[in-house]
């Protein structure tokens, strides 16, 4: 009767919400204060994360990396690019201060890849997840630092914005470890025990290094749905019901894309021959599902555009986001299994 | 010529190097600043601590634990205790201290950092079954720190609050409640789920979500502590201990004269009769080189005992700790394959 609860699926979800839930009640019962938290954070954004993404790309390579890399890549790009043109005539013809049309038309189409997308990602599917992720969020990054700024700037973009985002540490290390992993059969190679690999691999030629890099990056994906957890205070579940804006438009954003995306690679696999390896397909098609994105938050409230509905967004999109990740998950591998996409 | 950098123990070794270091980088840029340690410390000892000693009870048991872990118990209580007893009246004899600094060595010196240091060691370098010598060697240690070395250092009989406190230690709680299931776990009810049967108070075995997102918090300790160790590293804390003699003589006969002290009394006893496993053996006998204690060390600063010699301790301990740590490793293996110990 209650063998569902020993399914691998099941167990995985389950732990997910687990460490959600735990980090709520840490926040309630104080042990994580509100500086805490912000601390936490920047802690998982600035260090945790980005060992995770090196340590990912310490491995070997598959030449069908090279090739579903550019896909994943290319579609991320058009993907998104379709969904920021859409919403962007979407919300110019609502009636709705300028203001909040701005951080809609950027909020909806964006997501939070990098700390959602990976916590997801290296839960479920391992270093192939993370690739993925890795990938994806070079287009995803390329919206936010150019497009979103703008909007949200009021096109004050200045260069201090723009070297910031290239001094993030998770771009810094994607920018170091994405040549190391794609180069490596190029680069000097060093044999020790008797396997030959490249130098720049520290795992092989420094496993200290990178024994102390994994260690720190494994940490990760517990720490962001601490995180997530910790998030639901009072004061943004109040904010979020006060707005039914943003609990619609969190709910166009977890409910029409996702399907939406999944359709638009259908058609393309069917009738184009579009592919990505089923190995790499269902992160990418689950990172069409995420919470609103950290930066753009920020974003909203360091340029003053309407930031209550920005900080309005955030439980709801959690809330459906982790509410219909199972769903997804079954409906992508279903598709799968019957070989449709 | 560099084959030792593939040396299993130097990579343990390093790795651990690399976090203390990584971590005294991130204090010195502030990204974690002094109250943000507090709770970093404080979330890592009441929370993720706990975590991971709970799920290391998850483990099948074998006849051999039951003797061993009895016969650890035993050991940890007797060598403990003379200690405590041998240094309290080496330091007592002392002329040119103060009384202050006279409490403080008399209760520090003999304690070793069990919670913070023992078991990450223990981890790094004997897997599961150090962890498991480690937990059994906790609870008389923190017996003694919570009774004897409290009312030493706070020059008060115990009350009732003390006792309660020294109950509701997180870290304790988990040890006894792991300790009581894993030890009956033979009589506790069965449960059977995919053909194995096991007690239900297994959680691994009978909810493996719950285990499965508790391991996740514990997995994290591993990583983390190092990192805070080596952030709570200051300037000025620094400083002292470089200039504070007494400090260094004390460390110098922590870890360079009692361990000897204590593998000479283990091999007096051995050629007795008494035995330990040497699958655990060697957690035991390294854990008499560990640093001072972080408990100790908060009672000392709490009841203003030589704070500054306290902290000053704490650090010169950590430093001669690491030094000395593979000279002992290697002395206890070496000494366990002539079948001396």
């Amino acid at each position: 009767m209650l063998q569902f609860l020993y399914q691998d699926f099941t167990i995985n979800f389950m732990t997910i919400l687990f460490l959600v839930f735990f980090g709520a009640f840490l926040r309630f019962s104080k042990i994580i204060s509100k500086e805490n938290l912000s601390f936490l954070n920047d802690f998982t954004v600035k260090v945790l994360l980005p060992c995770l993404i090196l340590s990912s790309f310490m491995n070997d390579l598959d030449p069908i990396f090279l090739s579903n890399g550019i896909a994943i890549f290319i579609w991320a790009l058009s993907i998104h690019g379709a969904f920021i043109v859409f919403f962007k005539f979407y919300y110019a013809k609502k009636d709705l201060p300028s203001d909040q049309k701005d951080v809609l038309s950027c909020t909806v189409p964006l997501g939070n890849i990098y700390s959602y997308g990976i916590a997801v990602a290296s839960m479920l599917y391992g270093d192939s997840g993370i690739f993925t992720v890795n990938m994806y969020s070079i287009a995803t990054r390329i919206y936010m630092y150019t497009y979103c700024l703008m909007t949200l700037s009021g096109a004050k973009l200045s260069k201090n914005d723009l070297l910031q985002s290239i001094k993030n540490p998770a771009i810094l290390v994607t920018i170091i470890g994405a040549p190391i992993f794609f180069l490596q059969d190029f680069t000097p190679q060093i044999t020790i025990n008797d396997i030959s690999a490249s130098i720049f691999r520290i795992d092989h030629s420094l496993p200290f290094i990178f024994n102390g890099i994994e260690k720190i990056g494994s940490c990760t994906n517990t720490m962001v749905w601490i995180l997530i957890g910790a998030s639901f205070t009072k004061e943004a579940v109040s904010y979020m019901l006060q707005s039914r804006l943003a609990m619609v438009s969190m709910a166009i954003r977890a409910f029409i894309l996702p399907p939406i995306g999944i359709a638009v690679y259908t058609l393309l696999h069917r009738f184009f021959g579009f592919t990505i390896a089923p190995m790499f397909l269902t992160t990418t098609l689950l990172l069409l599902s995420t919470p609103v994105a950290n930066i753009g938050t920020i974003f909203a409230l360091k340029y003053n555009k309407a930031p209550n509905l920005a900080l309005a967004c955030i439980p709801s999109s959690f809330i459906f986001t982790l509410a219909l990740l199972p769903f997804y998950i079954l409906v992508i591998e279903f598709l799968t299994s019957i070989k449709i996409i | 010529m560099l084959s030792f950098l593939y040396d299993p123990l130097f990579i343990d070794f390093a790795t651990i190097i690399l976090l203390l270091v990584l971590g005294f980088i991130l204090r010195l840029r502030d990204t974690i600043s002094e109250p943000k340690l507090k709770f970093f410390n404080s979330l890592c000892i009441d929370i993720l601590l706990p975590c991971f000693i709970f799920s290391s009870f998850m483990i099948d048991i074998d006849p051999i634990f039951f003797s061993n872990g009895l016969n650890i118990f035993l050991w940890s209580v007797f060598i403990q205790g003379f200690f405590l007893l041998s240094l309290g009246i080496y330091y007592h004899k002392k002329q040119n201290l103060t009384q202050d600094q006279k409490l403080f060595l008399s209760t520090s010196m003999p304690m070793g950092n069990i919670s913070f240091y023992g078991i990450a060691v223990a981890f790094s370098f004997y897997g599961p079954d150090g962890v498991f010598a480690m937990n059994i060697y906790s609870i008389s240690s923190r017996f003694y720190i919570y009774t004897v070395c409290l009312m030493i250092i706070s020059g008060q009989k115990l009350t009732k609050n003390d006792m309660y406190q020294f109950i509701k230690n997180p870290s304790l709680i988990a040890t006894i409640l792991g300790c009581l299931i894993f030890f009956t776990q033979d009589y506790a009810p069965q449960i059977k789920i995919n053909d194995i049967s096991a007690s239900i108070f297994r959680i691994d075995h009978s909810l493996p979500f719950l285990f499965n997102g508790l391991g996740k918090l514990g997995q994290s300790v591993g990583g983390l502590i190092w990192l805070i160790i080596g952030a709570s590293f200051d300037k000025e804390v620094l400083a002292y201990a470089l200039k504070s003699r007494l400090a260094l003589r004390s460390i110098l006969l922590k870890i360079f004269i009692l361990p000897p002290i204590g593998i000479t009394l283990y091999i007096l006893f051995h050629q007795l009769g008494f035995t330990i496993d040497p699958i655990f053996l060697p957690a035991t006998l390294l854990i008499l080189s560990s640093p001072v204690g972080n408990i100790t060390t908060l009672q000392a600063i709490k009841y203003n005992r030589a704070p500054q010699l306290a902290l000053a301790c704490l650090l010169t301990s950590l430093v001669f700790c690491l030094l000395a740590l593979p000279f002992y490793v290697i002395l206890i293996d070496f000494l366990i394959s002539i079948n001396i110990i």
